[in-house]
């Protein structure tokens, strides 16, 4: 399968008065399919928004080759950015027009070919009324019909992002880029964007590629996760082998002998065990009163037993060295 | 996709608030010129009831060259070469005037003020323009109260408005909407940076010409309720050796042009400014100090008057008899540094946009 994004050995450098060069991107490469949401984590600083930059053509790669739908971003841009759709940091738009008057003008900058098709009937059209269909279709999807006439400086940040996604949706893209979508939305409404970008995945076929801090969300929209950390994509793991990690869960023993209690371990259950004052931390999937038997029958007093389980921040601060995150 | 680029930038440009905002000062000012118009006909007429006549300008013993300009002046085979014997010892003049470097610094060149008026009498004695009273363009060509007075003013006048509201929207086309983060997600869109800085360039150049044409145009209509001077021919004199005979309409046509070129020239210098510092107060700043000339009255004490940018998007001080024409300085020398100054800019603008990350 094409991928509709490819990402190939891409670096950036920004060169401040010719001085200093700062690293933002470090020799990224990653592919992004059809029908998946590929999550892009990292903490603050980490070249997440750089990246998503020289994706979406507003910044440009200091070295290295991206591709959408095979087309490079350098070379073909126009051509390349007919498949894109996306929201970068905000949707920020303009605050003097109101929301379709907005998509109108976004609507125009797009060639007719990405938006008709023979089957949805739309071929016959002009292009001022098929822009006009597109818009009603997007409006609809985003739940923003009722307000589309209001001026911008009116709309809360959560209709600005819902009216972000729609304007991301007129071209029908086969690569969506969104940046944070869940900022400014409530539960609900960031349920709904949820269930939305699924539907576009799944229903659709759009590759979609979604940074965000928010972990707990990555994990149930996404189907792929990328960590980026100091520039560099540290790494890729689909939902289910984070799920997996996730199954780990950590064992803190207080006791009188923890270096003895440390070595009886390794040389039982071939686990290792970090001695951290009188206490023992382990890392293992053993249940735990195998472990605390074992200890107690070679002499060694247990003073008291606690279990963690390994959460996703967890998994993603130590990928990071312990970069901030919010969850 | 260019068109929809191009009328976007329009329909960014053609604000509610701005347009009402100009059209209020728009009022004012022609309310206060209609005033001041007005109340001197009323005065004229007075004179006219008291049957005082105004003194004649020109004194018969000695050839005027104020009063030839202002078409007081009836040439006649014998007095034709008085005036061009005036203006030779005037061109003298100037040019031992020269010497003294610091002076002819410091005013508008009075060597290209002389050879003008030297072209323009020998051009009566080669076509016999005798007996008939024939005004000389020079940028105010009339004393009375006529149509063509009142729009020529009223644009003078308004001009300070235009360039003020030009710079302003010139330094925020690009400045303003990256600061907003607009800009990124039309640049998200299948277009190059090249198409859309084309689009805005062309977006400004349309919106200070509809400014002007419409000053122009209502000007010229509310002054129909005075007297029409369009028939009247008079001398135009250009780069101070070609010289024709025009009309009012051409005469007012060239002025409104003039206007449009030294607007849009500084429109496109305050657009550059945005572009490259990404800061709109300082493009509307030196934007505006610049195109109305504050800075450049310094400079010229170093005697670089003519290569500055001020001096030379006026091209009408090279149509007629100018005072605004720097030492030194001819067409095309204007037009060489006109040429280099636009290319210069719109390089600017086109390369440091199209290299830009957007932040």
């Amino acid at each position: 399968m094409q991928p509709v994004l490819q990402v190939k050995n891409v670096t950036k450098v920004y060169t401040r008065f010719g001085k200093s060069n700062i690293k933002a991107v470090d020799n990224a490469s990653f592919e992004v399919f059809p029908g998946e949401i590929v999550g892009f984590l990292g903490p603050n600083g980490a070249g997440k928004s750089t990246a998503i930059k020289m994706i979406c053509g507003i910044a440009s790669p200091t070295s290295g080759d991206i591709y959408i739908m095979g087309y490079n971003i350098k070379k073909d841009r126009e051509k390349a950015m007919k498949y894109v759709g996306g929201v970068i940091e905000s949707p920020d738009m303009y605050l003097n027009w109101t929301g379709e008057e907005n998509l109108r003008y976004f609507a125009s900058l797009h060639p007719r070919d990405t938006m008709e098709t023979v089957e949805n009937g739309t071929s016959s059209l002009s292009k001022k009324e098929l822009d006009k269909k597109r818009i009603a279709e997007v409006l609809e999807f985003v739940g923003m019909t009722a307000r589309k006439d209001e001026n911008l400086k009116k709309y809360s940040l959560g209709m600005k992002q819902r009216l972000g996604v729609s304007q991301a949706l007129l071209n029908k893209p086969k690569l969506l880029i969104l940046d944070e979508p869940a900022n400014g939305l409530d539960p609900a409404g960031i349920k709904d964007i949820r269930d939305m970008l699924k539907m576009l995945a799944h229903k659709h076929n759009m590759g979609i590629l979604v940074s965000s801090h928010q972990l707990a969300e990555m994990q149930l929209m996404c189907d792929r996760i990328l960590i980026i950390n100091k520039g560099k994509i540290i790494a890729e793991r689909s939902i289910n082998e984070l799920a997996s990690e996730k199954q780990g869960k950590k064992i803190l023993l207080s006791t009188n002998k923890p270096e003895e209690a440390a070595a009886l371990l390794k040389e039982k259950f071939k686990i290792s065990a970090e001695v951290n004052n009188k206490q023992l931390i382990i890392q293992t999937d053993i249940p735990t009163n195998d472990i605390t038997r074992e200890l107690v029958l070679n002499g060694i007093d247990i003073y008291g037993v606690q279990t963690k389980e390994t959460s996703l921040e967890e998994i993603f601060i130590s990928l990071t060295e312990g970069g901030s995150i919010d969850v | 996709m260019f068109n929809q680029l191009f009328l976007g930038e329009i329909k960014k440009i053609f604000r509610p608030k701005s347009i009402i905002a100009l059209v209020l000062l728009f009022l004012v000012f022609f309310t206060l010129q209609a005033i001041g118009y007005e109340e001197t006909r009323k005065f004229m007429e007075e004179l006219e009831d008291q049957q005082i006549e105004r003194p004649p300008l020109q004194n018969p013993d000695h050839p005027d060259i104020g009063a030839a300009i202002d078409g007081m002046v009836e040439y006649t085979p014998e007095n034709i070469d008085e005036y061009i014997s005036l203006a030779k010892a005037q061109l003298k003049s100037a040019q031992e005037q020269k010497q003294s470097e610091y002076f002819y610094r410091m005013s508008s060149d009075p060597v290209y003020q002389a050879k003008t008026m030297v072209a323009v009498f020998e051009y009566i004695k080669e076509k016999k323009i005798y007996n008939r009273k024939i005004p000389i363009y020079n940028g105010y060509l009339y004393n009375d109260i006529t149509t063509q007075h009142f729009a020529l003013n009223f644009l003078g006048i308004f001009f300070m408005v235009i360039m003020i509201y030009g710079v302003a929207i010139g330094a925020g086309s690009y400045a303003k909407e990256l600061q907003a983060g607009s800009l990124k997600m039309v640049l998200m869109r299948p277009i190059t940076r090249n198409k859309l800085t084309t689009a805005k360039i062309l977006a400004l150049f349309v919106c200070v010409a509809s400014v002007v044409a419409g000053a122009s145009l209502v000007a010229f209509l509310y002054g129909l309720r005075y007297p029409l001077g369009g028939t009247q021919k008079l001398l135009i004199v250009f780069n101070a050796s070609t010289v024709f005979i025009g009309t009012n309409t051409l005469m007012l046509f060239l002025n409104a042009l003039f206007s449009l070129i030294r607007l849009f020239a500084s429109v496109l210098f305050a657009f550059t400014l945005g572009t490259v510092t990404k800061s709109r107060v300082f493009g509307i700043m030196v934007g505006v100090l610049v195109g109305l000339g504050a800075l450049a009255p310094l400079l010229e004490l170093l005697g670089i008057g003519r290569f500055l940018f001020t001096t030379n998007i006026d091209f009408s001080v090279f149509f007629g008899i100018s005072y605004g024409v720097k030492p030194g300085g001819s067409f095309l020398l204007s037009l060489g540094m006109f040429v280099a100054y636009i290319s210069a800019f719109l390089a600017a603008s086109y390369i440091v946009f199209d290299k830009r990350d957007i932040a």
